[in-house]
């Protein structure tokens, strides 16, 4: 690993005013479960670390139902996996929180981290696109609020500016009659999906008519990858096993997965259609009990 | 038997406390003044002409103290099995993990940052990466000097006539099975310092498994080097996982000798995970033709097999694995007639090594899926096949074994009565049970001259025990199983004694910790020192208590006699008594034990160990024919042991060679693209963690080997060897495809679901 400055903020005000006056040449750390990996490949080399896990005002997690959930930047996987709110109102991503990696990873690791780190394969930011979350992202000239859906633009690339830090993620409180779901193909119990499904499914109650639903694949393209054309087979129609089975087809022919030590692209492809045809299910299983 | 207090308990390892809060010093911890550290440079491709290797901006940095490359390695120096592999390579490189240059500055840090200024140019050269591709005529040498790929190590069993028994078979099964590269994945990297005194002689600090063995090793090094009648002393740090890997010399420690050489100052060269992945020898990997016939009532006729092994570039003791093949090929079930030839082939592929098992897991692979074959074919239950031909107690195979216990038909039972066998068999309803059996060596295996381990023991006069063992603790408990018996014994505590166990300047001499020898033998030498201080004991104490020694004894500390409780002394008082009186002595005892096995003769016949380990796996799976994927819903594993001396560490060797053996079977494979490592990490390298396992059920089965110490048999490696066919067997019972290259990863699974499809 190659010799770094390191800087340690203790408040937001302070990371920004740091990263400014590195005009570029910082580097935010937030847990560094997977940038130190990287580092110690040297391959990633960054000449300052900007540590901003001494922030405690971005430590948190909040509900209501008018706001959703807000989960501040800083909260680790471990403090979102066992909140009682995100079990009781969000039990999909306490279960994704579950699968994500080891305890001790879970335990120093961090939601604000795990999302800007621009990951394809990691778990967090498709189930926030699937609950059509926001990012909320702090610079020099104030507040700004992206859709998660938009914040990833190619692999380990995100939209943040060098003199950015994203403090918060902003989920809206789910419709009733809806079912959100995350699963994904391991290798080993916690380790990254080699293709993996977020899924969320509203439902019309009386008809079973599918008002909406949202799909994203990890691990099968440079960012998070949304199959809006599966997404469109289901709108409106009442799901069932075919229908499931040509949203499965559809993605598996959408996509463009890499090939490698994990899986054949020809494999994943097929892993895309048994996640979307199965995730959906649970989705839509979910839903028809969240009255 | 009923009277032991102390073997045959469940009692946690001594040196758990030790790991457990991070105390135990391991070679990562190790520092000696005036230290400095080295670092290796690899070849950039696995086939390649070195061109020039240009040194001068290294040898340049500030804090560099040497730089060495092939040149500076004295008298053509080569080590290995078959002496091929020099240190630090000049003119050619075999293999991606060749080593080029090395640097010894006075931060790891420094060492590492003078790599990259050393400048090597290669013309790279066409590579063999397939064992059957070297074989083919006129393919190019990897070591011309040899003229030949194909290694000239024998390998060729016969026994009976194969061609006869196979006409007068009335079922014959036949097909080919192939097995990967794994690693042995120890926690505690490769490691070592290389410290010369003034007088030229070498102490090394180590992590090996061989510390008898490496002394000869480096003692033949510094010959070449010029440095004759010199001593080495080893001492080991704890040791974190062996399995194998530390079975054999490396050029990491040759590269460490000679860069304390060449800088008068010790030197420390310890593997990054990266380099622990990549410049270690994996096991074998495998190609396997296998034939074997029943009768038409499914007794056994003949086994046929013949094998290529990817040897790899140079040639380490792993070559050698095709002798402990032979184990199960001749001995695993009752067959007259054997046929096995085996060929190591040289490729630019890594080189292989010892891993536990010792290819036993590759072979028994074979035999135990084409098993179930044949069974098929005979139309007779897998488990029925399995029992009509179970080994007894009393046979001698064809290898000339003499198999004196043997509890294979417990083990196949209580395998087949915990997993419901009979319940759960050919249900076809995507779940399935598998079983296979495994005979492995379980009383010593004589490799070498000698397998003998010696132990001192020593008593200071206050009743406290030092035991100094040759044998090896590598995380598998020897030292509490020296202790138990040793304390068994002398009626003393497990706490009164001290197990010494890593200093050749000390510790007798001890053959190694492998081939699941050392509860055996040094358990064995251990027994017969602490019997022979008994004696010597109870000689005295019969004279302070106006006894016969006949009829003495110790219990918790204390001598009495056994006509008359009331006459008795406590030990320390007997030993202070000894030694503080005029023409006073001290109490030690030495013992050296060589089991009384054999070498194999030229044509591979002897009674390799004094007693053989028997056991049988049995799995239930879950298949999940959309994915491939395998779920071991139920998992036994019922070893013939012998004697359990400490149920609680027996177990742990089960449970750990189980899931080892489960990685083996479902994921663990190095993959390598043109000879070079693409997944030399715990992030691509799918090694099962704590969050993987499977209920296990671990069953014991006692049949007191007469020549185990307290009865006990071997253990070490037994846990690993019939996972991977039992797996397979249980998946074909589940879904009807039978994988037969291994590792059985979802993808191949789903493939062979697909192909099935097509056919039906």
């Amino acid at each position: 690993m190659k010799d770094f400055s390191y800087f340690a903020p203790k408040t937001a005000t302070e990371a920004l005013s740091v990263l400014a006056k590195l005009k570029g040449e910082g580097k935010i750390m937030c847990g560094g479960q997977s940038m130190l990996v990287l580092m110690k490949q040297n391959m990633l080399t960054p000449e300052n670390i900007v540590d901003i896990k001494g922030i405690s005002e971005l430590d948190y997690i909040k509900y209501s139902e008018k706001e959703g959930l807000r989960i501040g930047a800083l909260s680790t996987h471990s403090a979102v996996e066992k909140s009682a709110v995100v079990k009781e109102k969000y039990p999909a991503l306490a279960e994704m929180e579950d699968n994500l990696a080891v305890v001790q990873t879970r335990n120093w690791g961090t939601i604000g981290g795990n999302v800007c780190h621009g990951d394809p394969a990691a778990d967090p930011p498709s189930i926030f696109i699937v609950l059509n979350a926001k990012y909320k992202l702090v610079g020099p000239e104030g507040e700004r609020v992206v859709n998660a859906e938009d914040f990833y633009k190619d692999y380990l690339e995100v939209d943040l500016a060098h003199d950015e830090l994203l403090c918060e993620v902003q989920v809206p409180s789910l419709s009733a009659n809806t079912g959100v779901a995350h699963e994904k193909l391991m290798a080993q119990k916690g380790d990254m999906g080699i293709v993996g499904a977020a899924v969320l499914v509203t439902i019309n109650p009386s008809t079973g008519v599918c008002q909406d639903a949202r799909i994203v694949l990890t691990n099968v393209a440079s960012t998070p990858f949304r199959v809006k054309s599966s997404e469109k087979v289901l709108i409106g129609k009442v799901i069932d096993e075919k229908l499931l089975e040509e949203a499965g087809k559809i993605a598996s022919e959408e996509i463009d997965p890499p090939s490698d030590v994990h899986g054949s692209e020809e494999y994943r492809r097929d892993m895309a259609r048994v996640f979307v045809k199965r995730v959906t299910a649970k989705a839509l299983d979910r839903a028809k009990q969240n009255k | 038997m009923s009277s032991l207090t102390k073997v045959g308990q469940r009692i946690p390892k001594k040196d758990a406390p030790l790991k457990v809060t991070g105390a135990a010093i391991y070679i990562q911890d190790m520092k000696v003044p005036g230290m400095l550290y080295g670092k290796i440079l690899y070849s950039k491709y696995a086939h390649a002409k070195i061109l020039k290797i240009d040194t001068g901006k290294a040898e340049k940095l500030a804090g560099v103290r040497a730089v060495l490359t092939g040149a500076d390695v004295p008298n053509n120096f080569k080590f290995g099995f078959l002496k091929d592999n020099p240190p630090l390579k000049t003119g050619k490189v075999l293999s991606a993990r060749d080593e080029i240059a090395a640097v010894a500055a006075i931060s790891a840090e420094i060492a590492e940052e003078a790599l990259d200024l050393i400048e090597v140019e290669y013309e790279e050269l066409p590579g063999i990466f397939d064992p059957l591709d070297a074989m083919k005529e006129g393919a190019p040498l990897i070591h011309e000097e040899f003229k030949s790929n194909v290694l000239k190590l024998p390998w060729k069993l016969v026994a009976g006539d194969v061609e006869e028994a196979k006409k007068a078979s009335a079922y014959i099964a036949e097909d080919s099975f192939s097995t990967q590269w794994v690693t042995h994945c120890c926690l505690g990297t490769s490691g070592c310092i290389a410290a010369f005194d003034m007088n030229n002689n070498l102490t090394m600090y180590s992590n090996t498994q061989i510390p008898s063995l490496a002394q000869n090793d480096y003692l033949e090094a510094l010959k070449t080097f010029g440095l004759k009648n010199k001593r080495v002393r080893i001492i080991q740090c704890v040791i974190g996982g062996g399995f194998g890997s530390k079975l054999d010399t490396y050029a990491y420690e040759y590269i460490a000798i000679l860069l304390a050489l060449k800088t008068r100052k010790p030197v420390k060269i310890v593997f990054s995970r990266e380099e622990e992945f990549f410049a270690t020898s994996p096991r074998q990997c495998t190609i396997t033709k296998i034939s074997q016939g029943c009768d038409k009532d499914g007794r056994l006729t003949f086994r046929e097999m013949e094998m290529v092994l990817d040897n790899g570039a140079y040639v380490s003791w792993g070559a050698t694995t095709p002798s402990v093949m032979m184990v199960p090929i001749s001995s695993l079930y009752k067959v007259q007639n054997i046929k096995y030839v085996a060929k190591c082939v040289y490729t630019n592929n890594t080189y292989s090594q010892a891993m536990r098992g010792y290819g036993n897991p590759q072979a028994t692979f074979a035999i135990e899926s084409c098993l179930d074959q044949l069974a098929e074919k005979a139309g007779i239950d897998p488990l029925e096949i399995r029992r009509i031909n179970a080994n007894e107690p009393g046979e001698i195979t064809p290898q000339n074994f003499r198999i004196t216990s043997c509890g294979m038909k417990e083990c196949i039972d209580e395998v087949a009565n915990r997993l419901d066998w009979k319940g759960k068999r050919g249900k076809h309803n995507n779940r399935g049970v598998g079983m296979a059996s495994l005979i492995h060596v379980g009383g010593a295996a004589r490799v070498y001259k000698s397998d003998g381990c010696g132990t001192i023991i020593k008593m200071d006069d206050n009743g406290k025990v030092d035991v100094i063992t040759g044998s090896s603790e590598i995380g598998q408990g020897s030292e509490t199983i020296i202790s138990q018996i040793v304390a068994e014994v002398l009626g003393i505590n497990i706490d009164d004694i001290n197990v010494i166990n890593n200093d050749t300047d000390v510790c007798p001499w001890d053959v190694g910790a492998h081939a699941s020898r050392t509860t055996f033998v040094a358990g064995n030498s251990a027994l017969g020192a602490a019997r022979k201080i008994k004696a010597q004991i109870l000689e005295v104490a019969a004279k302070n208590l106006g006894e016969d020694p006949q009829s003495l004894d110790i219990k918790d500390g204390v001598v009495f006699s056994t006509k008359d409780k009331e006459k008795n002394i406590p030990l320390s008082k007997v030993l202070r008594k000894v030694h503080y009186s005029l023409g006073g002595r001290m109490l030690v005892a030495e013992n050296f034990y060589d089991p009384p096995n054999e070498n194999f003769d030229q044509n591979f016949r002897g009674n390799l160990s004094v007693s053989y380990a028997y056991g049988a796996h049995g799995v239930e799976v879950e298949v999940d024919k959309d994915t491939g994927q395998v779920k071991i819903l139920n998992y036994i594993a019922a070893h013939d042991v012998g004697k359990a001396i400490n149920p609680m560490l027996l177990e742990g060797q089960i449970y750990g060679g189980g899931l080892q053996g489960i990685g083996y079977a479902l994921g663990e494979r190095m993959i390598f693209e043109k000879g070079v490592l693409k997944n030399g990490n715990f992030l691509d390298y799918k090694m099962p963690t704590a969050k993987d396992v499977p209920p296990v059920q671990a069953v014991i089965v006692e049949t007191d080997e007469q020549a185990g110490p307290f009865g006990a048999k071997g253990i070490g490696e037994p846990g690993l060897v019939p996972t991977a066919p039992a797996i397979a067997n249980a998946i074909y019972d589940a879904v009807g495809v039978r994988i037969k290259d291994l590792p059985i990863t979802p993808e191949k699974v789903l493939r062979a679901l697909q192909e099935k499809g097509k056919i039906a």
